[in-house]
C-alpha cells in the first residue's frame, strides 16, 4: 500500500492485518464460526502526527489497537515499528518496544488499580526501567506537573479524583516510560463536554511538547475532525476510506463515510435533523458477501453484492474501498 | 408561560438527597415549561439535575434518600406533587411516558417484547386478546420495527440497541400520552442509529401531536431537535430560550463556555477555550451563582447573590450576577 510520505517518516505501519475470533459452542466446545473482527487492515502512523480511526461500535477499531500493541496476536499480516517487523517477536524481544507504545483507555477508573496511590501507579513503569527511588519520585512530580495535577495527587487514591482528573492520571502513567506512540482508545467518550475540551487541549499540548504520535480511536467525528491529521473510516473489520482529515471530511467518496458524516447532528440550530442511515450493522460473525456495506448502501449495485473489493487509490493520498469509485 | 398552551409547568422545583448525613441539592429551584406540541430540551453536564428533574415529574424520586423539598409541577392544571399514588398512577405511563437511556436495563430480559408492550397497555386499559395483539403490532410498526409479527416473540437480547430503543418508544406510546420525557435516549447508540431515533421521535411527535421533553448532554442533538432549550448547571437553570437565540447569542458564561468547548473541524489548530475546573459532584446549597467557582467572568457579587433572570425578549433569559448588575447600572 502506498500512502503519504517517505518511509522514514512512518513510525508504525500495519499491512493486511487480520484477526478472527473463534466462537465455540455445543457440548464439545467446537468452533462454530469466526468473528471477523479485523479483516485485512492497512494503516500508517507518521511521526508526530495523529491518525484517527473512526467507525461504529463493533467495527474492529479497538481490536486494531490491541493488535498494534501486540496485546493480541494477529492471524496474518505484518506490523512494522520504525521499519522493523514486530509481528512475530517473542514476549522478551517485545519488551523494549512495549516501552515505546502506550495506551490510554476510555474508562480510567477501570484502568487504574483502586488500591494503589497515584504515586505508586506512576512509579510502576519507572521501576521496570530500573530507576532508583529518588529519581522515580522526581519523575512522578514531573509527570503530575506535565498533565496538570497537583503534587499532592501522588499520595491520593484514584477514587478521590473526578473523571477528568483520572484520565489525566491515565495519561501520566502512559507517558511515564517516555513512549513515542500513544494509542488513545476513546479517551474522552466518558467525560463531560467541558472536561473533554480540557483533555483534548492537554493531548494536543503534549503532542507538541514531546513530539508524540497518536492513534486516536473515536466514534465522535467532531473530535476526530478537530484533532487528527489522517483519518481511516472502518466498517465491519475493514477500512472503507483512508486519507487526510480534510479529504475525508470534504472530498469523501465512500457512501459509508458520507452517511456517517450526515448522521452527526449539526451544532447550528435550524439545520434540521441529521440524515439517518437505514438498518443496523450486520454481525461480524457472518458478514455479507461482496462489499461489507452493501446491505445498507443507498448506491448498491449488482457487482457490490457479488464481489469483494480492495482499497484502491482514488487520488493523491486517498484510498477508497468502493466499486463506484 | 402561564397560558392555555402550556402542558407542563414546573416552578421552583427543589430536590435534595440525603447521603452519609449530608444533604446534596440535586435540583435547586429549577423552573421550566413545555407547551403543547413543543420539543423542549434540558441540557447540562453530569450531575446538573436534569435526570432528577425528569424523575420528579414522573413521581419516581425515591424517598428516602431523596425528597422534593419545594416547588410545583403543574400538568394540565393539576399539581402532580399533591396527588396520591393511585392518582399518580393514572398520569404516569398514560398521560406522561418516559424513555430511558439504557433500554436493556429498562426491559425485562425474561419476557418477550410483545408481552412487555402488552403489559404497558393492560395496566391502563382492558382489551380483548386479539385487539391487544393488533394494538401491539400497530405500535411496533409505528416505531419502525421490521417484520413486527416475528419480532413479537423476541426477547430483548435478540434485538440490536437501536431496535430496543424503538421498543421502549413503542411502550411509551402504548397509552397515547400527551407528553414523552426522553432521558438521553440516544447516548448509548451509534451516530447512525442516533440519527434514526431522532427522526423517529420527531415524526411520532408530529403525527400524534405530542410534546417532547428531551434531556441530553449533547449540544448537537439539542440544536437539531429542540424548539426551546434550558441550560442547567448544578441544579439550577442558568439560561433558557429558543434554541437559535441560546446557541447563536449565548448570554450566561456557562453556556458560552459549553459552546466553546466543542471541538470540530472549523476550530482546528486553535485551542479549545473550554471551562476550567471540574464538574461539581455533590453540592450544598450555594448562596450565589453555582457556576461562580469555574467562571472566568466572576466578580465579587457572584459569590453572594444569584439574581433573577434577565430577559432579552422571546423568552431568552439568563441568570448571571455580572450581567444583572451591568444591566442595573445602565
Amino acid at each position: 500500500m502506498t500512502l503519504p510520505g517517505a518511509d522514514e517518516n512512518v513510525l508504525l505501519k500495519v499491512e493486511a492485518i487480520k484477526k478472527y475470533f473463534p466462537v465455540r459452542g455445543g457440548f464439545f466446545q467446537r468452533v462454530r464460526g469466526r468473528i471477523k473482527a479485523v479483516d485485512g487492515v492497512d494503516l500508517e502512523i507518521q511521526k508526530g502526527k495523529t491518525l484517527g480511526l473512526v467507525g461504529e461500535s463493533g467495527c474492529g477499531k479497538s481490536t486494531v489497537a490491541r493488535l498494534i500493541l501486540k496485546l493480541l496476536e494477529p492471524d496474518s499480516g505484518r506490523i512494522l515499528y520504525n521499519q522493523k517487523e514486530i509481528t512475530r517477536l517473542t514476549e522478551r524481544q517485545m519488551r523494549p518496544i512495549r516501552r515505546e507504545m502506550q495506551i490510554i483507555f476510555q474508562d480510567p477508573m477501570g484502568a487504574l488499580n483502586p488500591r494503589m496511590t497515584v504515586g505508586s501507579v506512576l512509579q510502576e513503569g519507572l521501576m521496570v526501567l530500573g530507576l532508583e527511588n529518588k529519581k522515580r519520585r522526581e519523575r512522578v512530580a514531573q509527570l503530575l506537573y506535565l498533565v496538570g495535577l497537583p503534587d499532592e495527587a501522588a499520595r491520593m487514591y484514584p477514587h478521590e479524583f473526578s473523571g477528568g482528573q483520572r484520565q489525566r492520571i491515565g495519561i501520566a502513567r502512559a507517558l511515564s516510560v517516555e513512549p513515542s506512540l500513544l494509542v488513545c482508545d476513546e479517551p474522552i467518550s466518558a467525560l463531560d463536554v467541558s472536561i473533554q475540551a480540557q483533555i483534548i487541549n492537554l493531548l494536543k499540548e503534549l503532542q507538541e511538547r514531546l513530539s508524540l504520535s497518536y492513534l486516536f480511536i473515536s466514534h465522535d467525528l467532531n473530535v476526530v475532525g478537530y484533532l487528527c491529521d489522517w483519518c481511516a473510516v472502518m466498517y465491519l473489520g475493514q477500512v472503507m476510506e483512508y486519507g487526510s482529515t480534510d479529504m475525508i471530511f470534504e472530498r469523501h467518496m465512500h457512501p459509508y463515510t458520507k452517511a456517517l458524516l450526515a448522521s452527526v447532528p449539526a451544532r447550528e440550530p435550524g439545520k434540521g435533523l441529521p440524515i439517518p442511515l437505514e438498518g443496523d450493522v450486520p454481525s461480524p460473525l457472518n458478514p455479507p458477501p461482496g462489499c461489507r456495506f452493501q446491505g445498507r448502501c443507498p448506491m448498491v449495485e449488482e457487482r457490490c453484492r457479488k464481489h469483494e473489493i480492495d482499497l484502491h487509490e482514488a487520488g493523491e493520498c486517498h484510498l477508497v474501498r468502493c466499486w463506484k469509485v | 408561560m402561564g397560558d392555555s398552551n402550556t402542558l407542563l409547568n414546573v416552578a421552583g422545583l427543589t430536590v435534595w438527597f440525603q447521603a452519609d448525613g449530608e444533604r446534596s441539592w440535586a435540583v435547586n429551584g429549577a423552573s421550566f415549561s413545555v407547551g403543547r406540541g413543543e420539543t423542549v430540551c434540558i441540557v447540562g453536564e453530569s450531575g446538573c439535575g436534569k435526570t432528577v428533574s425528569a424523575l420528579s415529574i414522573m413521581g419516581l424520586v425515591k424517598t428516602p434518600p431523596g425528597r422534593i423539598a419545594a416547588g410545583k409541577i403543574m400538568f394540565e392544571g393539576k399539581n402532580l406533587l399533591s396527588l396520591n399514588d393511585a392518582e399518580m398512577q393514572q398520569i404516569r405511563g398514560r398521560r406522561i411516558a418516559m424513555v430511558f437511556q439504557e433500554p436493556l436495563a429498562s426491559l425485562n430480559p425474561v419476557f418477550t417484547i410483545g408481552d412487555q408492550i402488552s403489559e404497558a397497555i393492560t395496566v391502563h386499559e382492558k382489551l380483548a386478546p386479539e385487539a391487544l395483539r393488533a394494538r401491539v403490532l400497530e405500535l411496533l410498526r409505528a416505531v419502525g420495527i421490521p417484520s413486527p409479527d416475528e419480532r413479537l416473540g423476541s426477547y430483548p437480547h435478540q434485538l440490536s440497541g437501536g431496535q430496543r430503543q424503538r421498543v421502549m418508544i413503542a411502550m411509551a406510546l402504548a397509552c397515547e400520552p400527551d407528553l414523552i420525557i426522553a432521558d438521553e435516549p440516544t447516548t448509548a447508540l451509534d451516530v447512525t442509529i442516533q440519527a434514526q431515533i431522532l427522526n423517529l421521535l420527531k415524526s411520532i411527535k408530529e403525527d400524534r401531536g405530542l410534546s417532547l421533553l428531551y434531556i441530553t448532554h449533547d449540544l448537537g442533538v439539542v440544536a437539531s431537535i429542540a424548539d426551546r432549550v434550558y441550560v442547567m448547571y448544578a441544579g439550577c437553570v442558568v439560561e433558557q430560550g429558543e434554541v437559535g437565540d441560546v446557541f447563536l447569542e449565548p448570554r450566561h458564561p456557562y453556556t458560552k463556555g459549553l459552546l466553546a468547548s466543542l471541538p470540530d473541524r472549523a476550530r482546528r489548530g486553535m485551542p479549545l477555550t473550554g471551562i476550567p475546573g471540574y464538574v461539581p459532584g455533590r453540592f450544598g446549597r450555594p448562596v450565589g451563582c453555582p457556576f461562580e467557582p469555574r467562571c472566568s467572568e466572576a466578580e465579587k457579587e457572584c459569590h453572594i447573590e444569584f439574581p433573577q433572570f434577565l430577559d432579552w425578549g422571546k423568552g431568552h433569559m439568563a441568570r448571571c450576577p455580572v450581567l444583572y448588575s451591568r444591566e442595573k447600572r445602565r
